[in-house]
């Protein structure tokens, strides 16, 4: 290979305008924007509910938003402690592997027509379906972590994890199913531009409020928060993690799975890009329009996570045994009639 | 036991929940206050204790009715001994004001009393002598907090 300055130059340029480098970058970004909005918003609605204030003295000019980077640096800078007892490789490996697990789910999803990593089209159905394959393996490593600690509380909260994957893993896959069918296609290109007149989620909101519910369940968000519920069983997987390893598992990682999940949702139930009136060009030529469309996907990501972390302030926590009857009674059957809804739109022919 | 709920009553509590949430979010009633911003309004309450050295006696009386053993008497170059007072242990109750023979105590009105650290509690009879530096807030509001029928409420009475 010879290189010449032009050769490199042109290196240079083609990198700086690959689509795969700009949504690996817009990504990075966007999701740590949202994700500090979505905390600050979390303990914001909390506390106005609670008669409290929240945070507040980290900034004041901007009502404390940048108290979470305050803590991120806080538990970065703090020593890891791996105890004695511990089984050091995967108590170690854990986080990352949540982290990656949870984060790389998206990064597996579109964000525009053009701005995707993968960039064989014939790929993008698999895509769709890794991610959610992804998703569901957090649990695993929540398990993996809870197993490792060697510590009770670990110990119940990650039986308790495991006892919920079973109650939340059906729903959100016959819900996903239930979108499918009614879509008729696993390209996610396609299921938003099917999505152009009327979304997912008005076209079978029985699926929507199923695969929220599951996510909120997934996630553990609040009225699910009962394999690391502080009453109960004192932060449950994560009780011994502290500095890096809590930001990676359950400070962060938890709300990168509900950032992934919340992304995955936007494209099945809440149309994703497709803004009426609105269509970008080709990559190169068309690149705002492109990153207007992916401001537009991040703003419904938002309003997924908002709704999510705001359920912290409306729920107290349910009982292990009402959760799981609410999985297999409530949400279990609540999927199957969406996916017979799905399937009754697609035989009248009424499906997009 | 499981306590069987219908479906409709399900709906009935999680819509309720959302309805008291939502208008609580809408239009909170905080009673918190902004400390170092505004301070209370704390009305009859008992202050930092003062100590005009050269009245005491070094009768050691204060220390001996303390309830919390907040009072140690420390050891003059002079001789005598004199009271130094932890504000860690101090309940400000006042009874070393009451029992001393020679008005040596004496209470003020500084009654936010908060520290950096814990050393900075512990006043010896040097630093009982003058009362301390009161700072000065940024923006000094007085606030008063009350019930009206039933729920707490925050009831400014001064921004100055």
């Amino acid at each position: 290979m010879n290189a010449t300055p032009e050769a490199i130059a042109q290196l240079i340029q083609s990198a700086l305008l690959s689509p795969r480098v700009w949504f690996f970058a817009v990504m990075l970004v966007a999701s740590s924007a949202v994700l500090l909005l979505a905390v600050w918003f979390e303990r914001k609605a909390a506390a106005r509910v609670q008669m409290r204030v929240g945070p507040y003295h980290a900034s004041p000019r901007l009502g404390g938003l940048l108290q979470l980077v305050a803590d991120a640096l806080k538990f970065i800078i703090s020593e890891p402690i791996v105890h004695r007892g511990a089984f050091r490789i995967l108590f170690t490996w854990g986080p990352p592997i949540f982290i990656t697990l949870a984060f790389g789910a998206s990064l597996l999803l579109p964000l525009t027509p053009d701005l995707r990593l993968i960039r064989d089209p014939g790929l993008l159905p698999y895509g769709l379906v890794f991610s959610l394959a992804l998703l569901l393996l957090v649990s695993i490593s929540v398990v993996i972590i809870g197993w490792s600690a060697n510590n009770r509380f670990a110990y119940i909260g990650a039986a308790r994890e495991a006892l919920l994957v079973a109650a939340y893993e059906v729903p959100l896959l016959l819900s996903f199913l239930a979108m499918v069918i009614l879509y008729g296609t696993l390209n996610p290109l396609e299921i938003v531009a099917k999505q152009y007149a009327l979304v997912g989620a008005v076209m079978n909101p029985l699926a929507f409020l199923a695969f929220m519910t599951a996510v909120a369940m997934a996630t553990a968000r609040f009225p699910f928060e009962i394999a690391d519920y502080e009453g109960d069983v004192a932060t449950g997987p994560y009780s011994d993690y502290g500095g890096v390893f809590l930001v990676l598992s359950f400070a962060g990682g938890t709300y990168y799975a509900a950032f992934s999940y919340s992304f995955l949702a936007s494209l099945l139930f809440l149309g994703g890009w497709s803004l009426p009136g609105f269509s970008a060009g080709p990559w190169p030529q068309d690149m705002l329009g492109h990153l207007m469309l992916s401001a537009w996907v991040f703003v419904k990501v938002a309003a997924l996570m908002f709704f999510l972390v705001f359920l912290r302030a409306v729920m107290p926590v349910l009982r292990l045994d009402h959760a799981l009857a609410l999985g297999w009674r409530g949400l279990l059957v609540m999927s199957v009639l969406s996916l017979a809804w799905s399937v009754a739109l697609r035989l009248a022919g009424a499906a997009p | 036991m499981r306590a069987k709920m219908s479906a409709r009553s399900i709906i009935k509590f999680t819509v309720d929940a959302f309805k008291v949430v939502i208008r609580n979010f809408i239009k909170p009633e905080r009673i918190t206050i902004y400390y170092p911003y505004e301070r209370l309004e704390y009305g009859a309450v008992r202050g930092w204790i003062g100590l005009h050295v050269e009245k005491c006696t070094s009768c050691m009386m204060c220390a001996r009715v303390c309830p919390a053993n907040a009072i140690k008497m420390y050891l003059a170059p002079d001789g005598k001994r004199r009271p130094g007072i932890d504000y860690g242990r101090c309940i400000m109750c006042h009874f070393c004001i009451d029992t001393c023979p020679a008005d040596a105590l004496y209470s003020t009105e500084i009654k936010d009393l908060a520290f950096y650290s814990y050393d900075s509690m512990v006043f010896t009879p040097d630093r009982e002598k003058e009362p301390p530096r009161v700072e000065e807030l940024r923006k000094p509001v007085e606030v008063i907090v009350d019930y009206v029928r039933g729920t707490p409420r925050k009831l400014k009475v001064a921004r100055s």
